[in-house]
């Protein structure tokens, strides 16, 4: 977070500068090597994702998905290892399966599909995980917060009222 | 305290009713009635239809509501009682946290549109919320709310209010409850003088003439209702048999889920539960059901309801033996929706006919 | 054909191959039935077979206030069989441990369901013994019009449908309880360390609830349509269970309900999964 960019404490200038969240739930052995290798590589890519490690993009339950829209994420990536590449042999298999199906769902419910963005990403693949980060922040950038269910959000009283500056500094 | 000072004090917090007031209000002047309580100020929740559903919703308009069902899908408990309620909410800033009541609790409020057992439903709550923790929520909402309840001129095989002390043209509970006894005109029984009132700001109603009886308007429906079991031979049966067969007999097909507690205008039982995240949350208050096996699982993982048959003899135990037995009241107006919208048909009825039977037959009357 | 369904039932009580058998006795209002529990070869005459028996009893064969009964036979249509068979694969119940009385059906319901105009299993495809004439099974039909006609509708316009249907939920989890397949001893929406869906019936957790029910369901859903029947406000959960079940099919290849033998589609997988969506 520490990347984060800062915001004025005025809503005003919040709003103008508002910027994407995007959480990424990744593989511990693949994609998540990836990105560190692009961060020891130097690599420059888009700060909005945070990153969260789980042991295979097997473990990854779609309640995962639901719930960083419902803490406020505008995208969400998921990614793992290459079919084949499993380390546990077939996590990413199953769930492939998975979010097959788990898409076709979110997007039957009338989700923007742009908003979620699975990819494999290999250890070696540190400029595949920044050019995707660049990607989604960009169009997420284009699309804007994900209004649709952060509208869900707004019957939490204590959200009213408040600005992406106070969350930020929550 | 002893049971009969406990009734005394339940008698007192109860909203006391008189002599009602007989009044008259044209056919036609009733939107006005509603456009009345809107212009007023008050919040209006009437029965709304759509499609084959009909909820209490709240309104803006008179066309909106919908009074020709027997009885709304769900009850109008969910005014005074929403299913979701935040009782505080508390907000994490940088340098301190800010701590908000829930502030919209003493609204004017007007039921429109509700049936005898819907408005019979309050007061036999009021005794619980009233009891020994005041509710602050429920009795600041019921000082504001005014009922105007409209008598039943139908009933379906579901409905069982005559056999509970009530009558599709009870007057329990209503501010004003309207009958309608003519082609144009509705009789209006005046309760309370929280109705008293209401009806004069409106300036709708008429004095009634001496000529002007609901007995004859309500004498169909009340016929068609009978007498389905006899309610004073279910407490005794109750009082002995918190062990009998008969329980897993007629309540093995329930599949614990809740309905019936749902569409139920006096199950009350709620959860509270915190909603934290990293910049605030809330206390909230949510329905919950003794029909949902979590409802009494302990920390230790021990359910002493461990089956739904018990279960299901808790929901029957507390309408029609603790209830009486602690507060002074069946728990239950017959309005007959947990019988309608039961997706097993285990139908409360049956049950209560089938206790009525065999107490009957115990003490030997036959 | 009640006849026989009672015949066939006192037979097997009285010789003791089974000790229960679940089926359907008229219920209290009109129109209704009522599921039953007959251990007694004396009270058979309380089963019936009309166009009201909706219930899908397979959700009994796991209940422990009827197993508990001992070894079951089910009167079952042949959309309640599709539901046996998915418990059988998911090693619930064993094949040799229920008797099937199966009956053929020609819709429930007055008019007939919306799951009746599109079943493929009329007569069913499992039982032990089968009451009433074979009907041969509809060609010609397509499961997911409904769900076709809904994808035409823009994302907005999805979005609008679902927040305004889920805003109803009640949270009662009666789709939930009725559920065939929700067998689970400890339910997600019942965990609260931490809670995953949060109680309140607030859009939000409506949302997360229902994704969550759908989702579940996903591959394992046979469509008896009893979550919907007995949905309290009348979400129509039918279309999203079967727009998951038209992904399987199609991604998959599978149709749940229909080989006790066939591994359920998500403890499998095969190397050339469709990956379309993966970049």
């Amino acid at each position: 977070m520490s990347d984060e960019t800062k915001t004025e404490d005025k809503p005003a200038a919040a709003e103008k500068e508002w910027q994407p969240r995007i959480i990424a739930f990744v593989c511990n052995w693949c994609t998540y090597a990836g990105a560190d290798l692009a961060g020891t590589s130097r690599m420059v890519y888009e700060p909005h994702v945070r990153i969260i490690k789980l042991p295979c993009s097997g473990r990854i339950d779609v309640s995962f998905i639901i719930k960083a829209f419902e803490q406020g994420a505008d995208g969400v990536m998921v990614s793992g290892c290459h079919p084949g590449d499993c380390h546990y042999t077939a996590g990413n298999y199953h769930a492939r399966r998975r979010f097959g199906g788990f898409r076709d769902l979110l997007e039957f419910c009338g989700f923007d599909m742009r908003r979620v963005v699975f990819s494999w990403v290999s250890a070696a693949e540190g400029k595949k995980w920044a050019d995707l980060v660049n990607e989604a922040v960009a169009k997420i950038r284009e699309l804007g917060p994900f209004k649709e269910y952060q509208k869900l959000l707004a019957e939490d009283i204590w959200r009213k009222e408040e600005t992406n500056s106070d969350r930020e500094t929550g | 305290m002893t049971g009969d000072s406990k009734e005394k004090q339940n008698a007192e917090q109860v909203e006391k009713t008189r002599q009602p007031i007989l009044k008259t209000l044209r056919v036609e002047n009733l939107n006005d009635l509603v456009r009345k309580g809107l212009d007023l100020g008050y919040r209006v929740f009437a029965p709304v239809k759509d499609d084959r559903l009909v909820t209490f919703e709240q309104i803006s308009s008179p066309e909106e509501a919908f009074l020709d069902g027997i009885t709304s899908r769900t009850s109008p408990k969910s005014v005074l009682f929403p299913r979701t309620e935040r009782i505080f909410s508390y907000k994490i800033r940088k340098d301190e946290i800010v701590v908000e009541d829930n502030a919209d609790i003493s609204q004017p409020t007007m039921i429109f549109g509700c049936r005898p057992c819907d408005a019979a439903s309050f007061p036999i709550m009021d005794r619980l919320f009233q009891w020994d923790y005041q509710d602050r929520f429920w009795i600041e909402r019921r000082k504001g709310m005014v009922i105007i309840a409209v008598s039943c001129l139908d009933c379906d095989d579901a409905c069982f209010c005559t056999s509970v002390g009530l009558a599709p043209d009870s007057t329990e509970g209503s501010d004003i409850l309207l009958t309608l006894v003519s082609r144009d005109q509705y009789l209006a029984e005046v309760m309370t003088e929280k109705g008293e009132d209401f009806a004069e700001k409106t300036g709708l109603f008429d004095e009634a003439g001496a000529d002007l009886d609901k007995e004859t308007a309500t004498k169909a429906v009340r016929e068609k209702l009978g007498k389905k079991f006899d309610l004073d031979k279910i407490k005794p049966w109750l009082d002995e048999n918190y062990e009998h067969e008969f329980w897993a007999e007629v309540t093995r097909m329930c599949i614990g889920c809740g309905i019936c507690t749902y569409v139920c205008p006096t199950c009350h039982c709620f959860d509270l539960v915190d909603e934290a995240h990293y910049d605030g949350g809330a206390k909230i208050k949510n329905w919950d059901a003794c029909q949902f096996a979590a409802f009494t699982v302990h920390a230790s993982g021990h359910n002493p309801r461990p089956d739904q048959i018990s279960r299901h003899r808790q929901r029957i135990m507390h309408k029609y033996k603790y209830y009486p037995d602690n507060l002074g009241a069946v728990l239950c107006t017959g309005c007959g929706r947990c019988v309608r919208h039961c997706p097993m048909e285990v139908n409360l009825i049956r049950i209560l006919k089938g206790i009525s039977d065999m107490e009957k037959a115990g003490v030997g009357e036959e | 054909m009640i006849e026989q369904i009672r015949e066939k039932a006192k037979e097997l009580l009285a010789s003791g191959e089974v000790k229960v058998v679940i089926g359907y006795e008229n219920g209290g209002l009109p129109e209704t039935t009522r599921p039953v529990f007959i251990t007694s070869p004396d009270e058979v005459d309380r089963l019936v077979w009309n166009k009201y028996c909706y219930a899908n009893l397979a959700t009994f064969l796991w209940r422990k206030e009827v197993s508990s009964l001992g070894k079951p036979a089910i009167v079952a249509k042949g959309c309640d069989v599709k539901a046996i068979v998915v418990l059988i694969q998911e090693s619930q119940i064993k094949r040799e441990d229920v008797v099937i009385l199966g009956v053929t059906c020609t819709g429930v319901g007055d008019p007939p369901l919306s799951k009746c105009p599109i079943c493929d299993v009329n007569t069913p495809r499992e039982y032990d013994c089968l009451f009433g004439e074979e009907i041969p099974p509809k060609t010609d039909i397509n499961k997911f019009a409904d769900v076709d006609e809904f994808e035409k509708k823009s994302p907005e316009e999805r979005w609008e449908f679902w927040e305004e249907q889920l805003s109803k939920c009640v949270k009662c989890y009666a789709c939930r309880q009725v559920c065939p397949m929700c067998y689970c001893e400890i339910c997600i929406a019942d965990k609260n360390q931490p809670q995953w869906i949060e109680t309140s019936s607030h859009t939000r957790g409506n949302y997360h609830w229902n994704l969550v029910r759908a989702w579940h369901l996903a591959g394992r859903c046979v469509d008896c349509l009893e979550c919907e029947r007995v949905c309290p406000v009348d979400i129509p959960l039918s279309l999203v269970n079967r727009r998951l079940a038209k992904s399987v099919k199609a991604r998959f290849g599978y149709e749940p309900g229909y080989d006790t033998e066939a591994p359920p589609p998500f403890t499998d997988f095969k190397p050339q999964d469709p990956e379309e969506f993966i970049k």
